[in-house]
Parts: C-alpha cells; structure tokens; sequence
C-alpha cells in the first residue's frame, strides 16, 4: 500500500530538479539561496499528504515559487523593523509556563492605514478590472467563479488581474507598499 | 519605475495557476534582466498585501467602520512667505513638515458599541463613550480614552501598543481590556501576556487572569477570572473590590447615566455585578453598598457616606 501520494511528486522532483534549480537562480539571484530552496521544496514534498496531482510539475514550481515568496516577505519586514519602534515585545507561547522574557520584535506590516490606502486604491482601478480584482481578492471568488460572474472567459479573468495589478502597482509606488 | 516591466510581471503573476503557465518562457524572462524579477517580487508582495488585508480592506470599501479620518494641516515650502511664516513658526513654537502627515483614523462611539477590524486576525470592541485613533493610520499605534477589548492573534512578528491615560499597554496577541478614565488605568489579561508601562518606567508584564489598576504611580495587581474581562460586553460589570470611584465611571460610560462619588468614599472597595442597561437594577444594586446613600437629581446619581441616624 503506497502510503507516499506524492510518489508521483517526487519522481517529479528529480525528473526536473535541474530545471526548478535554474528557476530558483533566476528568480531569487543567488544561486547559494536557490540551492536552499530547492531543498525546502523537496522537504515540503516528502511532507505531504495530499491527494493526487494532476500536474507534479506545475506543483512544484509553485511550491518553490511560494517559498521565494516567504522568504521575499520576510526580507522586506526586516526592512520596516530597522525603521520601525518596536523595541521590546513578549515571546508569548502557549505552553510555556513562566512568563516570557522580552524578545526583539519584527514587526510586520499590521495597520488599518495600509487596508484603507490599498482600499483607496483598489476603487480607483478602471470598471472590469476592479470588478475582476474585488470579486477574487476580497470576496474570495476562484478565477473560475469570477469568469462565470463576469459572463467572460479564464483568460480574460487572467487579464483584468494583471491590468488590476499593473495599476495598482502604479498608484502605490510612491508608498512602497508592495 | 518601468510600466512595462510591471506590466509583464502582472501578466506572469496573474497566469501562474492557469493550465498553461509557461514556466520555462518565465525562467528565461526572469533571466533576461535583473528588473525582471524586482518587478515580480513587488507584484507578489502588494498581491500577498491585499490576501493579508483583506478584511479590513473590503471594510474600508464598504465603510463599514466609518472611521472619521482627520486631515492634518497640508504645509508647503513657499519662499516668498517662508521667512516671514518661519518667524511666525518659531515664535508660535510649531514645526514646519514638508510633507502632508498620513491622516489619523478616529473611531468615536455614542450609545452602543463598537466592532473594528484592524485586520484579519485583530479586532477591537470599543465600548460606548469611547474613543480609539490610529496615529498617522497606523493601527499599531493606538490611543483609547474610555474602555476597549481587544482580540489579536499571536503573530511573533507583530506588536501593538495603545496608550492610554498616561500607561502603554504593548501586546503581540492576546485578548484583554483596558479601560481607562480621569480616576484610573485598568488593564485585565484574558488570555496572553501584554506589557504595561509609562514613560520611561520599567514595564510590568501583566499575564492571563491578572488585572492592573494604576492610578498615577500607584499600581495594584489582583486576579481576575478570565470569563469577566470585559464583562460589559455581555451586559453586566463585575468587580472585586474595586474603588467605588472606578465603578461609577463604569457605569455612566455602559449606562449613559452619570454616577458622582463623594470623595470620602470614593476608594471603597466595591465586590459584585452589575447589570447594565436595566436603570432600576442598577439603581438598587448601587444602593445596596453597605454604608453608602444613593441620591438622585436631575444630574444624575450621587454616592454618598450614608448619614446617621437618617
């Protein structure tokens, strides 16, 4: 009984280990990072539990591409901390009995200001766009449902996205937000 | 900024779960110029910003909160008028910005109150008579006159503080109260830790199930039954010997009835609950306190040292 649904996964992992590497290098720029992610990606992998795969390729870009991400965002909240006055902060876990012992805060970028400059933003987008962008982001919509709700096709849900992101990406510059 | 570029990036970013994503073609275009990939990582960033802020973005559209935004005052550097409004500046003690401040965000409540998204995993109940800002729209700089209860997530990586009446409460995920009016600073853990201070003072760490009242430099500690912190939202106010004083600024904030306390009696510690909303309840429970006289006129009501011999 094969307990490993990712089999499949990790047959793909070495079939395209040198393409996905080439990836990583291309999309980080650092070729010592690149070979880290790609070991993560294989440790998330063997991890898994998930049902089958139509497509192990696929999956395993976006895992790795999902992993640049992560370490992307983590960078720029280092950025914010050294700008930022967080000074102290308590280490709270569960399970610990006595009380924590001050810690050196990251602080990430929580504020009811960010949600209203994105939200001013977002309304300024052009109509099918911000249509498109508010049903998938806010309201949760699949590309799909969007398409279904739009009366358009994937594709053109795909293009209102990046129209959306293009402009957004425009507005906030000057505000560094993304 | 390259538009462009951003528009590429949009376009690979918005494709990649599509069928057909062509992750070799996004290789060799990540390859072809470092800007490429910059150009990615801030369309997936400002992406990964919206998906983390979606609640209070979709909020803000909504207008939900219906925050009451303040607009500081829009400076400019003028030259023709600068050396005269930079005398005027100086001897009036202002500073001059060059650029407009970020505007605050002020939730006020009358009557009822409150619910506030300040983000996915934090939400604040603000209660009635209150007052929260965000400075500058941040929402981890918090200033509260009157009381709130606050519920956010541990997140290692986030941290709070909201100032009031003189203390900073700093947090990182907990839920917990404060309260705070001219008589005192009340803080009550529910769940986590948060830190309290003032000015430069060494800060305590206040843990789940303890409470705080500080009032000036004094500070008394005491425990506190997780289910009761923030009991007015349910409706009712608990307390354990709590000053008199503190209870009836309690109840003309959930009540909206104004409650005076003679001084000589004001630190009476008081123990039991109060319903809050049902006058007549109220009045008898407060006329209950051994030793103290409950009077009313038009202003509201009056505790007093009960008389004797009355």
């Amino acid at each position: 009984m094969n307990d490993f649904p990712s089999q499949g996964l990790a047959a793909a992992y070495v079939e395209h280990r040198a393409q996905l590497l080439r990836f990583l290098v291309a999309r980080t720029g650092q070729p010592a990072d690149a070979e880290e992610l790609l070991q993560e990606v294989w440790l998330k992998i063997e991890a898994a539990r998930s049902g089958p795969i139509g497509d192990p390729r696929a999956y395993l870009y976006r895992v790795a591409q999902n992993l640049v991400l992560d370490r992307v965002r983590e960078v720029k909240r280092r950025a914010a901390r050294e700008r930022d006055w967080a000074d102290v902060t308590l280490d709270q876990r569960a399970d610990s009995p006595e009380p924590a012992t001050p810690a050196e805060a990251e602080a990430a970028l929580l504020a009811a200001g960010e949600a209203q400059r994105l939200a001013e933003a977002i309304a300024k987008l052009p109509p099918g766009a911000g249509r498109a962008f508010r049903l998938h982001k806010l309201e949760g919509l699949s590309h799909a449902e969007v398409a279904a709700r739009m009366g358009i096709s994937r594709k053109g849900v795909e293009g209102h996205m990046a129209n959306a992101l293009a402009h957004l990406r425009r507005l906030l510059a000057e505000r560094d937000i993304g | 900024m390259n538009e462009a570029i951003d528009a590429a990036a949009a376009r690979w970013f918005a494709g990649q779960d599509s069928a057909d994503m062509d992750w070799e073609g996004f290789t060799a275009w990540l390859e072809a110029d470092p800007r490429h990939r910059e150009a990615f990582d801030a369309i997936a960033l400002l992406d990964d910003e919206v998906t983390a802020q979606r609640v209070a973005i979709r909020d803000a559209v909504d207008g939900f909160a219906r925050p009451v935004a303040i607009e500081a005052p829009e400076r400019r550097w003028q030259w023709p008028a600068l050396a005269a409004g930079l005398a005027a500046a100086i001897v009036a003690g202002v500073v001059l910005v060059p650029a407009r401040q970020p505007a605050d965000m002020v939730w006020q409540t009358e009557g009822a109150t409150q619910t506030i998204a300040l983000a996915d995993d934090a939400r604040v109940v603000l209660a009635p008579r209150s007052r929260l800002v965000a400075l500058n729209g941040d929402a981890r700089r918090l200033t509260l006159d009157g009381a709130a209860y606050f519920d956010v997530a541990h997140r290692p990586d986030r941290a709070l503080t909201i100032t009031a009446g003189g203390y900073q409460v700093r947090d990182i995920g907990t839920r917990f109260e404060i309260s705070s009016a001219a008589a005192a600073t009340r803080v009550a853990v529910a769940e986590g830790q948060v830190a309290v201070t003032r000015g430069d003072a060494q800060p305590i760490a206040l843990t789940a199930g303890r409470s705080l009242v500080a009032r000036g430099t004094d500070i008394a500690l005491s425990p506190i039954v997780a289910d009761q912190v923030a009991s007015w939202r349910g409706g009712t106010l608990v307390y354990a010997h709590m000053p008199l004083a503190l209870v009836a600024e309690d109840v003309a904030r959930y009540s909206g009835v104004g409650v005076t306390v003679d001084p000589r009696i004001a630190d009476r510690p008081f123990s039991g609950a109060l319903t809050v909303g049902e006058g007549a309840a109220l009045t008898n429970a407060l006329a209950a306190i051994p030793d103290v006289q409950l009077r009313r006129d038009p202003a509201g009501m009056h505790l007093e040292p009960r008389r004797r011999g009355g």
